[in-house]
């Protein structure tokens, strides 16, 4: 049997499996909003992990890393220390949003902004960042489905076509499932995704090259500008070494796919043991990818797009039953994130805009079908920008961090109780600067060259808009009012009793 | 006789509370929340932060930046970055069994 109709027919049957779990999962949701958004606040470990895992590793990790590799060489392994500095923030900071949000009923980021700067203005500078930024995530992940289904059927389905079926599903799944038919279909995914990658690494590796070791043997033999820093265009400066750590780290936890997964968590000890061990699944899905990139590197050097290493190896080189597991497998990443980004957005515009400016006072029902009615209109938005012209998919998902880090200082005031306090002012004022910055460094295409280049300095863009915010928002708060004594009271009060078990 | 220092006022004071200061809820003892309470929790972030600071530059781009000395071929670049990774993640697991 040809390749494509093994792969196509296995994406098919993974598609089928994700629609089938989200009627299963609308047999049991209550018609609530935290059933909805938030899965009641009851997620256990095994499963939040693996929701958190498949989430945080969307296509980005499956194609778009072993394209960087394949680029940039072995400085893409810098991922390793933002999945670490992914546990532990999760496990210092990612617990705090967890009490906060089940003592004072949050259920986006915003909430929790808000709700201690005493400020709607926050409210909405933080929907709209979140919602923004996040929209660039979509369009990596249906640009990465896209890719899936062209190569899968060998052509045979239109890339076009191909993102709108894979929409369609997402949406679908979400709209009938909620929150819960993503966390049950990601711990699928989660799994799925960590053995194909692997799978395909290894199976690429021996048959091309005789085992691993025997691949890394020839990288060195042959291409060792690829085992140094700054990598063999130089990509990987000190700068941005330190920049993409942060931005890939922070950058993608603050966002709210991600900080709702906090608050969805059952209890903070699962929280902790969550930031102490997904470093592991994190870090170790980069060791293939590694494999993928290097090894695409020596054997198809002329390919022009590198965030197809990957099919495009396991075409001309698996055999096709284990092609079509693999590219299930990465269609399982690139959707696990989506439909995650679909349900957070969804719940950003339903909770802090629609029920908040628009209808208030409503049935939880109403809300519910109206959160439904915006994934719809997302799946709109989701398609308009697949088809765009797009970079590498992971300068897209960078792009997206730089934005979402910076909520970072705003986030750090309420989770770190000082005696002095960020005011609502510092951190509007800091916000502002911090986007202001990300518009002049990073590289947003404006249609004009700026005098410094992309990056200045071969600092990252997302370290200098975090810099411009932290220095203004710090200089703003100490010449204008924090928030009243009393929230400072409540809200700092729950993370001291939450962290030092003290009143 | 031995002087206490002085207060510290303006900007220098308002950066010392915000780092520092715990009188939020106008409560003793005033202590500091960025800093950890116990032994545990001081060891798990010094040796999270020393391990961390291996991985980041100028140590990777200078000290670790080299292709040999390898083992089984694997560049010593990756095996010393994968080698401090696992260090991390021993960290993190150490902190949770000892329940910082």
């Amino acid at each position: 049997m040809e390749t494509w109709v093994v792969a196509t027919s296995l994406i098919s049957v993974y598609l089928l499996i994700t629609l089938g779990v989200a009627v299963v999962a609308n047999r049991h949701m209550t018609v609530d909003m935290e059933d909805f958004l938030l899965c009641g606040r009851r997620t256990g470990f095994i499963v939040l992990y693996l929701t958190v895992v498949a989430t945080y590793h969307s296509a980005f990790a499956f194609l778009g890393s072993g394209g960087f590799f394949f680029t940039h060489g072995i400085g893409f392994w810098s991922a390793g220390a933002w999945t670490l500095l992914v546990g532990a923030a999760t496990y210092v900071i990612g617990t705090r949003i967890w009490a906060l949000g089940k003592a004072f009923g949050y259920i986006t980021p915003a909430d929790l902004l808000a709700d201690f700067y005493e400020s709607e203005a926050v409210r909405v500078a933080v929907a709209v960042v979140s919602v923004l930024f996040t929209i660039l995530y979509i369009q990596v992940q249906a640009l990465a489905l896209g890719y899936i289904m062209d190569v899968a059927t060998d052509g045979r389905v239109p890339f076009e076509l191909g993102v709108l079926i894979m929409l369609t599903v997402a949406v679908v799944h979400l709209m009938v499932g909620g929150l819960r038919a993503v966390y049950w279909t990601d711990v699928f995914q989660g799994a799925w995704m960590y053995v194909a990658i692997w799978a395909g690494a290894l199976v690429l590796s021996f048959e091309l090259f005789g085992g691993p070791v025997e691949l890394w043997q020839r990288v060195t033999s042959e291409r060792p500008d690829m085992l140094t820093l700054p990598g063999p265009e130089g990509f990987f400066t000190p700068g941005m070494w330190v920049g993409m750590v942060l931005t890939l780290s922070f950058g993608i936890i603050f966002q709210p796919h991600m900080m709702i997964r906090y608050y969805t968590a059952v209890d903070g000890k699962t929280l902790k043991l969550l930031g102490a061990t997904t470093p592991i699944y994190l870090m170790t899905l980069y060791v293939p990818a590694a494999l993928v990139g290097l090894g695409g590197a020596l054997v198809m050097p002329e390919l022009e797009q590198a965030d197809r290493v990957f099919p495009e190896l396991l075409f001309q080189h698996a055999p096709a039953w284990l092609t079509g597991i693999i590219l299930a497998g990465a269609a399982a990443a690139a959707m696990s994130t989506l439909d995650s980004i679909l349900h957070a957005n969804m719940t950003v515009l339903t909770r802090d805009v629609y029920q908040r400016y628009v209808a208030r006072g409503k049935r939880q029902a109403h809300y519910v079908f109206v959160g439904r009615a915006i994934v719809f209109a997302l799946l709109a938005v989701a398609f308009a920008l697949s088809i765009t012209e797009s970079d590498l998919l992971v300068a897209i998902v960078t792009l997206s961090g730089a934005g979402a880090l910076q909520l970072m200082p705003g986030i750090v005031g309420v989770c770190f109780p000082g005696r002095r306090s960020l005011s609502r002012a510092g951190v509007l004022a800091g916000l502002g600067a911090g986007l202001l910055t990300l518009a002049v460094t990073l590289p947003l295409k404006l249609g004009f060259a700026l005098p410094w280049g992309t990056h200045p300095l071969g600092m990252h863009g997302g370290l200098w808009g975090l810099f411009a915010n932290t220095l203004l928002a710090v200089a703003v708060s100490a010449v204008t009012p924090g928030p009243s004594r009393e929230t400072l009271a409540r809200v700092h009060g729950e993370v001291e009793r939450f962290v030092y078990g003290e009143d | 006789m031995r002087r206490s220092a002085p207060p510290a006022s303006g900007a220098k004071r308002w950066l010392l509370d915000l780092l520092l200061g715990s009188d939020t809820m106008n409560e003793p003892p005033r202590r500091p929340r960025f800093l950890p309470r116990t032994r545990d929790g001081w060891i798990a972030t010094v040796a999270f932060g020393a391990v961390f600071l291996l991985a980041m530059p100028p140590v990777s781009h200078t000290l670790l930046n080299r292709i040999e000395p390898s083992v089984f071929g694997l560049p010593f670049l990756y095996l010393a970055l994968f080698g401090v990774y696992a260090a991390l993640i021993a960290v993190l697991i150490w902190a949770w069994r000892r329940g910082v």
